[in-house]
């Protein structure tokens, strides 16, 4: 029954819930994405300036 | 191509998109062609896509094979929002092996990213990869064949429910499989609101990096099948299997004219099938044992081939047509026939342990090629034995007289060599022509 049901929702679904999820969602990421950009912005800029010094 | 997606076809050009992918070859390369008086009028543009060898579809690929196509699915759409457009879909399909690599085969998946909306393939692109390559990983790899059964995708509600406790302690997959279920069913008949709210570029490509680094530590962790460890050198000694590759590589020479396909059955991980690829002849490896094509796979990756293609194929009971009409995803027979076929000791698995006639393995291998290079393995080889020790001997016409006598209807045969050492025949045949 329970499986029934379930494909029935999945027949009607038009996607909705794919949609507002993914905005929720996005919107969480979005901050992660740019807090991870600027860590590695950081990161490459230091090992460059150290790890560079160190060679020459 | 429908004159509706005008805009989008011309900015894919303009915006320098079409030829950033062609060139990393991320994309198939197309040429437009004059129209026909038969076009319809709404037509735009006719264009013929560079042609594949061979079409393949996701439940014949390996782990590594999906998990590449999701790799390249991924690049492709972070690719797609640096030059402002966006992937519409998402489907497994439009991923092929070509030249050793994935490729997109659908040009028109682009369409100019309008600001602040979702991305419209995201489900689909959890249904067609991520539940797939999470229900392989974590689940049993046999899973991958759900995709036949469910060949628009795997229900993100039957896959959550199929995955093991411990997918849920990984972020990602709590996330894009459990959590984007539950929101499935939560909203499930109520349409979609037009503005309800807005997604920036940032977050879609924020969604991007996550998936990829969700296929990312999707890893199989690989036990050794029967197969995968045999060692056909092993098995039959080193003098008796370079004897064997000398005929075989003699008999490839000897078709004429030269194959331009070679279909390997029974592959195992392509010690034969390289005898064709390696000359630049189109092979395809097919084996039963997903583990023995990811190792076929993973080392045509890591020495850059590109003209073999392994994939995953149980013969007794091949990939059918299906989808509407049963025509959609064509069976694996109408993608053929090859020109060459090998069969080295593959017959006796046919026939011992699926009780399957030498007449009917015949007129299969008929369908399948138009050459032959078919290996008999006598009663007395250990091999055989081995399959007969768990099983009553209720194969008296398994002899070498039968077999000459059965392949001899459908086949001619052109030469045979006996492989050194050993009691095992090597034939060459030719596909008799029917009046």
């Amino acid at each position: 029954m329970k499986g029934s049901l379930l494909s029935m929702m999945a027949y009607l679904d038009l996607g909705s819930g794919s949609y507002f999820f993914q905005i929720l969602l996005a919107g969480l990421l979005s901050g992660l994405f740019y807090a991870k950009q600027l860590w590695t912005g950081a990161r490459n800029f230091f090992r460059k300036r150290f790890v560079g010094r160190g060679k020459s | 191509m429908n004159s509706a997606y005008r805009r989008h076809y011309d900015h894919l050009f303009r915006s320098g998109l079409y030829q950033a992918l062609v060139a990393e070859g991320s994309l198939i390369p197309h040429e437009e062609v004059p129209q026909e008086a038969d076009v319809p009028r709404a037509a735009y543009k006719v264009i013929r896509p560079q042609r594949l060898a061979f079409v393949s579809y996701p439940w014949e690929w390996c782990f590594s094979q999906w998990k590449d196509a999701a790799g390249l699915t991924l690049a492709i759409q972070r690719k797609a929002l640096e030059f402002g457009m966006t992937l519409k879909d998402a489907s497994a399909y439009n991923i092929q092996f070509h030249k050793g690599r994935p490729i997109l085969i659908d040009t028109l998946s682009f369409e100019i990213r309008r600001e602040g909306r979702p991305w419209p393939a995201y489900r689909q692109f959890c249904e067609h990869f991520l539940g797939p390559l999470a229900l392989m990983s974590l689940g049993d790899i046999r899973l991958g064949r759900l995709f036949q059964v469910y060949a628009d995708g795997i229900p993100l509600d039957l896959t959550a429910g199929l995955l093991p406790f411990r997918a849920r302690l990984c972020l990602p997959l709590l996330a894009h499989l459990y959590l984007h279920a539950k929101a499935q069913r939560r909203f499930a008949g109520r349409p979609t609101p037009p503005a309800v709210g807005r997604v920036a570029k940032s977050g879609l490509l924020g969604l991007v990096d996550h998936l990829e680094s969700a296929v990312r530590e999707l890893r199989w962790k690989t036990a050794e099948s029967p197969w995968s460890g045999y060692c056909i050198q092993e098995r039959l000694g080193s003098e008796a299997f370079r004897h064997k590759v000398r005929i075989v590589s003699e008999f490839l020479g000897k078709v004429q004219p030269r194959p331009k396909s070679v279909w390997d059955l029974g592959a195992n991980t392509g010690a034969f099938s390289r005898i064709a690829s390696r000359q630049g002849i189109h092979t395809l490896a097919f084996d039963a044992d997903p583990l023995c094509v990811e190792k076929d796979y993973l080392q045509c990756c890591e020495e850059g081939e590109t003209c073999l293609l392994p994939l995953v194929m149980d013969l007794t009971n091949p990939s059918p047509g299906l989808g509407w009409e049963c025509e959609e995803r064509l069976s694996w027979l109408e993608r053929g026939p090859a020109d060459l076929v090998l069969a080295l000791a593959l017959v006796h698995h046919l026939a011992i342990p699926h009780n399957l006639p030498l007449a009917k393995i015949a007129r299969f291998l008929s369908r399948v090629g138009v050459w032959l290079i078919v290996e008999f393995v006598p009663k007395e080889d250990a091999q055989v034995q081995r399959l007969l020790s768990t099983r009553e001997d209720i194969f008296p016409d398994y002899t070498r007289q039968a077999f000459e006598k059965e392949f001899g209807g459908p086949f001619a045969l052109r030469q045979s060599v006996k492989i050194q050492g050993t009691e095992r025949v090597v034939y060459l045949m030719q596909r008799r022509e029917v009046p």
